[in-house]
């Protein structure tokens, strides 16, 4: 399980960055490379 | 509630053509959070490198980031040097971050050598961040408003 504070640190960045082209993106293969570590 | 601005400056320090540029992605996203009056600040940067960067998530002191926190309702300007860690690579992608994430132990204002501010402080946050190999990046200045 990803910890709470990796997903935070993602939020924050991607709430302050939603005008950023493909900021989700981003985002999802951020998490999808997270869950890969902590699966 | 948090008022929050992100500007950037121009280009600090003179490339060397033998370093590798850094591609900024947005803005280097950064808030403040209050536990029981005691305020942390963290934040977190998408940064893209040249193939090859042999970079992998989780890596600790990759460099450093250095703020200088002017705190214009106290009148107080001081600075830090924080180290520069990585969250996460993705390929070319890599989201960095300084000294500690949210909600991680280690974020509080005092365990950066800096004056903890009071609720409603308006503050002005500059910070640049380095990665040896590395063009300098851009300077990023902030303000924050810390809320209870």
């Amino acid at each position: 399980m990803i910890p709470q504070e990796h997903i935070d640190a993602l939020d924050l960045w991607l709430s302050q960055n939603s005008s950023v082209e493909n900021a989700q993106q981003y985002y999802d293969a951020a998490i999808a490379e997270l869950q890969s570590i902590y699966a | 509630m948090l008022n929050h601005s992100n500007t950037t400056s121009a280009n600090i320090g003179r490339p060397i053509t033998t370093r590798k540029a850094i591609s900024v992605i947005g803005n280097l996203a950064m808030t403040t959070n209050s536990t029981a009056g005691s305020y942390s600040l963290y934040g977190l940067s998408l940064i893209s490198l040249p193939s090859g960067h042999g970079l992998t998530s989780m890596t600790t002191n990759l460099g450093t980031y250095s703020f200088k926190a002017t705190n214009k309702t106290k009148g107080i300007t001081e600075k830090a040097t924080l180290p520069l860690n990585v969250l996460v690579v993705s390929g070319d992608l890599i989201f960095i971050y300084p000294g500690s994430l949210p909600n991680a132990t280690g974020a509080f204002f005092a365990d950066y050598g800096l004056t903890n501010p009071d609720s409603g402080d308006e503050l002005v946050v500059s910070c640049m961040y380095s990665i040896p190999g590395y063009i300098a990046p851009t300077a990023h200045t902030f303000s924050l408003t810390t809320s209870p």
